[in-house]
C-alpha cells in the first residue's frame, strides 16, 4: 500500500498579525551602548541603584560569550535592535482612556472581555511600557499588589530591591545580562501571607514596533500559605526585520504557598524569543508551569524550578508546535536542593513543514536531596519527513535515596488509529485532527477555559486531504 | 607522549555547559608509549577466517581507509591510529559462519604496561563471527590502555563483539568502537566494563542500509572513586534499520558515571526502530550519576524510545535475602549480579563468565 501523508496547516495567525502604525513618544536609537542604557533609566526617572544595576549588567553582557549550544542566533544583530520604545500614552486604569488603536489591539486579543468575565486583574504591555493595569478592589483590600514594574519600583522600592534579579542574576547568561541592562515594563505581584487569589491575574505583552526588543520583567512573590494563578500571554505582528524578546520572570514561592504560571506564547515568526523564567520554592510550596509555545522564529526557553525547601514540588506541562521556519528549543530544568522534593515534567511537541522542535531539559539532584522523586516524560509527533524533533534531557544525580524516571517517545500518527476511526465512519481528515487534538489534550485541560479555546484556535489543524 | 587528551566522548548535539556532559577531558597525563611484547592471540588462520597482526601487515587495514568515515573524529582515535603498539585484523570469508569465538587476551604487566591496540574486523557477505577481547592488568602496574576497534559487517553478515575489561584499580582504560553495518547485516556489542579507575568508552554504529541492525548491551560497576564515561551513538541511515541499547549499572562509594546514549534517525531511515534503556542502581550517598539519553529525529515514519531510571536498591529484595541468612553485602552483590546477568550471559566463554562473576564478587565484597 502506498504510504499516505497527512497535511496539517500552519497555525492561523490572522488577528495576531494586524499591526498598528508605529507611534511612540520616545524611542532610543538602535544598538546597545552605555548612553542608550542611561537614556532608558533617565526616561524612567529611576533611583540610582537601578541605573547602576543596568550599567553593571551591560558590562556583564559585553563580557559573556554567545551560547555554544542550541539554535543559531547569527541572525540577531544587536546593532539593529531598538531596546526601548515608549508608546504614545501613559499608564491607564481604564480601557476608555487607552488610545483607540492600542485598545483595539487588546480588544481583538480578547483581553478586556476576559477581564470582565474571568480575571481578577489585568496588565497590558505595548512595546516597552505597560499601558493598562487593573486589579479588583477586594484583592487590594487583602493587601495583594498587582502593578507594573515601574510603579512597583516607585511605590514598593524596598521589596523590589530585595528580590529584583536575585534569583536570575545578570551573570547567568548573555541574554539575561542584556535584560538587566535594558529591561522595561512587566508586572509585579505580591500576595501576602495566607491570601488566596481564587481568580487568575493576567498580563499580556504585545510588541508592535518593528525591529524592537521587548524586555519585560515579571516579579511575583507568593507569601507563606498564599495562592495565585498567573497567566502570561504574548504576541506580535509579523515584520520582515528581526524582533527580540528577552524577558525575565522571577517567581518566589514561599512555605506552603502555591503558584501556577500559565503561558501561551504566540510571537510572530520574525521574533527571537530568548526568555528566562525561574522559580524558587520553599518548604512544601508548589510551582506549576503550564506552557504553550507556538510562535517565534527561534525560541530558547527553559523554565527552571529550584526546590530549596523540604517537600517542595514542581510540575511542568508544556506543548510546542514548530512549523515552517521555526526552531523551538524549549524544555524545563529542575534543581532538587532539599529532601523530599518532587518534580513532574510532561512535554509534548509537534513538528511539521520543516519546523524543528527540541526538548532540552535538566534534572539536578543535590547531594542533600534524599527521598526526592522525579518523572520526566517527553513525546514528539512528527507530521512529515522534512521536519526535525530532538530530545536532549540530562539527569544529574548526587544522592542515592532517589526515584528518578525518564522516558521519551518519538513517532507519527498511527495508521491503525486512523484506520480504526475511519471504520467508525469518521473521515480521514477528521480522524487525523482528532488524534492531534488528543495528543495535546493533557496540556489543553491544564489551561483556563478561554485559553484552551485560544489554543484550539491556534491549533486550527486544517486537514487538506493527503499529499505525497 | 605526555599530552593530555581533551574533548573525548562528545555528544552529537551540545547542551548546557554547567552539566559537564558535552565532552570529557582526561585529567591523567598520557604515559610514554613503549613496545607491547606480549602475544594476546596465537595467529591462527582458522576455518573460514584469517587473522593478521597489523604491526606486521600494516597494509591490510587499507580496506577501512577506503570506507567513508566509520571512525570517530576525536583525539583518542587519532592517538591510536598514529601510535598503536598492537592490534589485529580479522577477515571472515563470505558465507562462512565461524562457530568458535576468537579470544584476544590483552594482558598488561610491569614490562608491558602501556597497550595501544588497533583492531579491525571485516565480516564478508553472509558470514558470522564472534570475537571476544579481554583487557586485564596487574595490581601496582599503573596500566594504561587505549584502543580502537573498527567493525565492518557486509551484506547479511553478523559480527558479535564482546569486550571484557577487568583491569585493576590503578589502570586507565580508554576504548572506542566504530562500526558500520550494511544491508541485512547485524552487529552486536556486549561491553562488560568493570575495572580501571578511569574508564572512557564509546561505541558508534552506522546502520547504512535496509534492515541493518545494531545492538549494544553493557554493564558497569562503580565503586571507590572510580569514574566511568560512556558514549554510545547509533546512526540510522537505512530503511527498516533497528537498534537497541541496554545498559545496566551500579554505583557506590564516591564513584561517578556519565552515560550518553544517542539514537539518531537520519533522513531516509523510514520504518526504522530505535530503543534505548538505561538502569542505574545507587548504593551510596556519595555517588554522582549523570545520564544523557538523546533521541534525534529527522523522519516521521520511525519509532524511537528511550527510558532511563535511577534509584536505590530494591529494599524488599534486600530484606528477603537477608532474612535468608545472607549478609547485607552478599545480598547486595546478588541483586546487582542478577541485574547484570541478562548481559553477562551473552559472554560466550564459560571460564570468562565465571571470571567476571568472581571479579564482581571481589569488588563488591572489597577483598
Amino acid at each position: 500500500m502506498e504510504k499516505r501523508k497527512t497535511y496539517v496547516d500552519d497555525l492561523d495567525r490572522g488577528l495576531y498579525d494586524i499591526r498598528n502604525e508605529d507611534r511612540y513618544s520616545y524611542k532610543v536609537s538602535s544598538g546597545l551602548t552605555p548612553e542608550i542604557v542611561e537614556a532608558i533609566s533617565r526616561e524612567k526617572n529611576e533611583p540610582q541603584w537601578m541605573r547602576d544595576f543596568r550599567l553593571k549588567s551591560l558590562d556583564i553582557y559585553n563580557k559573556i560569550k554567545m551560547p555554544t549550544w542550541g539554535p543559531s542566533l547569527e541572525e540577531l544583530d544587536m546593532d539593529n535592535i531598538v531596546t526601548y520604545v515608549k508608546p504614545d500614552t501613559s499608564l491607564k486604569g481604564s480601557w476608555e482612556e487607552v488610545p483607540e488603536d492600542i485598545k483595539n489591539t487588546f480588544e481583538r486579543l480578547g483581553i478586556p472581555q476576559a477581564e470582565r468575565e474571568s480575571l481578577a486583574g489585568v496588565g497590558a504591555q505595548y512595546d516597552s511600557e505597560v499601558v493598562y493595569h487593573s486589579i479588583r478592589e477586594e484583592l487590594v483590600q487583602q493587601g495583594v499588589i498587582y502593578t507594573d514594574m515601574e510603579t512597583a519600583i516607585r511605590d514598593y522600592e524596598d521589596i523590589v530591591k530585595e528580590y529584583f534579579m536575585k534569583l536570575v542574576p545578570p551573570s547567568d547568561h548573555k541574554f539575561v545580562a542584556l535584560h538587566g541592562a535594558v529591561w522595561s515594563g512587566g508586572s509585579f505581584v505580591y500576595v501576602p501571607e495566607g491570601v488566596k487569589v481564587e481568580i487568575p491575574l493576567q498580563s499580556y505583552f504585545r510588541l508592535n514596533s518593528p525591529g524592537a526588543g521587548q524586555f519585560e520583567h515579571t516579579l511575583i512573590i507568593v507569601e507563606k500559605g498564599a495562592y495565585l494563578h498567573f497567566i502570561e500571554g504574548c504576541s506580535a505582528p509579523k515584520y520582515n526585520v528581526t524582533n527580540l524578546h528577552a524577558g525575565c520572570v522571577e517567581l518566589f514561592v514561599k512555605e506552603d504557598a502555591y503558584l501556577r504560571y500559565s503561558t501561551i506564547e504566540n510571537w510572530s515568526k520574525n521574533m527571537m524569543n530568548l526568555n528566562t523564567k525561574r522559580a524558587v520554592v520553599d518548604k512544601n510550596g508548589t510551582i506549576e508551569w503550564v506552557s504553550g509555545s507556538f510562535g517565534s522564529k527561534v525560541s530558547m526557553l527553559y523554565p527552571m524550578s529550584i526546590l530549596r525547601g523540604e517537600g517542595a514540588r514542581a510540575e511542568f506541562t508544556g506543548v510546542t508546535f514548530a512549523a515552517k521556519g521555526q526552531i523551538l528549543d524549549t524544555g524545563a530544568k529542575v534543581v532538587h536542593a532539599a529532601p523530599y522534593t518532587s518534580s513532574n515534567i510532561n512535554s509534548k511537541s509537534i513538528s511539521k513543514g520543516g519546523g524543528e522542535a527540541v526538548y532540552r531539559g535538566a534534572i539536578k539532584v543535590a547531594a542533600n536531596a534524599h527521598h526526592c522523586k522525579s518523572t520526566v516524560s517527553c513525546e514528539s509527533l512528527m507530521l512529515d519527513d522534512i521536519s526535525r524533533s530532538d530530545t536532549l534531557p540530562v539527569l544529574d544525580i548526587l544522592n542515592d535515596e532517589v526515584d528518578i524516571g525518564h522516558e521519551a517517545k518519538i513517532g507519527r500518527i498511527s495508521e491503525e488509529a486512523i484506520y480504526y476511526l475511519m471504520t467508525r465512519g469518521i473521515s480521514e481528515e477528521e480522524a487525523k485532527a482528532m488524534i492531534v487534538r488528543g495528543f495535546v489534550e493533557p496540556i489543553a485541560k491544564e489551561l483556563p477555559l478561554e485559553y484552551a479555546v485560544e489554543m484550539n484556535n491556534l491549533i486550527k489543524l486544517e486537514m487538506e486531504g493527503s499529499i505525497g | 607522549m605526555s599530552e593530555i587528551l581533551n574533548n573525548l566522548n562528545n555528544i552529537p548535539v551540545r547542551t548546557w555547559r554547567w552539566l559537564g556532559v558535552n565532552e570529557t577531558n582526561i585529567k591523567d597525563k598520557m604515559p610514554e608509549i613503549k613496545d607491547y611484547n606480549l602475544n594476546p592471540l596465537i595467529e591462527n588462520n582458522g576455518e573460514g577466517y584469517k587473522v593478521f597482526d597489523i604491526k606486521k601487515n600494516n597494509s591490510s587495514i587499507r580496506f577501512f581507509d577506503n570506507k567513508r568515515d566509520i571512525g570517530i573524529a576525536d583525539p583518542l582515535t587519532d592517538l591510536v591510529t598514529k601510535n598503536f603498539n598492537s592490534g589485529y585484523l580479522i577477515e571472515v570469508d563470505e558465507n562462512k559462519k565461524v562457530q568458535e569465538p576468537i579470544l584476544i587476551d590483552y594482558k598488561m604487566d610491569t614490562n608491558n604496561s602501556v597497550l595501544v591496540d588497533n583492531n579491525f574486523i571485516i565480516a564478508g557477505e553472509n558470514s558470522e563471527i564472534t570475537v571476544v577481547i579481554k583487557y586485564s592488568s596487574n595490581k601496582g602496574d599503573e596500566a594504561f590502555h587505549s584502543g580502537l576497534t573498527k567493525l565492518y559487517a557486509k551484506k547479511g553478515a553478523v559480527i558479535n563483539l564482546v569486550k571484557v575489561q577487568l583491569m585493576e584499580d590503578d589502570g586507565i582504560h580508554l576504548d572506542a568502537i566504530a562500526a558500520a553495518t550494511e544491508e541485512e547485516a547485524e552487529i552486536n556489542c556486549v561491553l562488560i566494563e568493570l575495572g580501571a579507575k578511569s574508564t572512557v568508552t564509546s561505541c558508534k554504529n552506522d546502520l547504512l542500509s535496509k534492515n541493518s541492525k545494531a545492538n549494544i548491551y553493557s554493564i558497569y560497576l562503580g565503586d571507590k572513586d572510580r569514574s566511568i564515561d560512556i558514549n554510545y551513538v547509533i546512526n540510522h541511515y537505512g530503511r527498516k534499520s533497528e537498534s537497541n541499547i541496554k545498559t545496566n549499572g551500579a554505583l557506590m562509594d564516591k564513584s561517578s558515571k556519565i552515560f550518553r546514549g544517542t539514537i539518531d534517525f537520519k533522513r531516509g531511515s523510514k520504518e526504522s526502530k530505535g530503543m534505548e534503556e538505561e538502569y542505574a542502581v545507587l548504593l551510596s550517598s556519595g555517588i554522582r550519576n549523570r545520564s544523557v539519553p538523546l533521541l534525534l529525529c529527522a523522519e516521521d515514519d520511525v519509532q524511537g524510545q528511550h527510558a532511563a531510571s535511577t534509584g536505590k536498591i530494591d529494599e524488599n529484595k534486600l530484606f528477603y535475602l537477608m532474612s535468608r541468612g545472607f549478609s547485607e553485602l552478599e545480598a547486595k552483590k546478588l541483586i546487582i549480579e542478577s541485574s547484570f546477568n541478562p548481559i553477562t550471559e551473552k559472554v560466550p566463554i564459560e571460564e570468562l563468565r565465571e571470571e567476571i562473576s568472581e571479579y564482581i564478587r571481589r569488588r563488591m565484597l572489597n577483598v
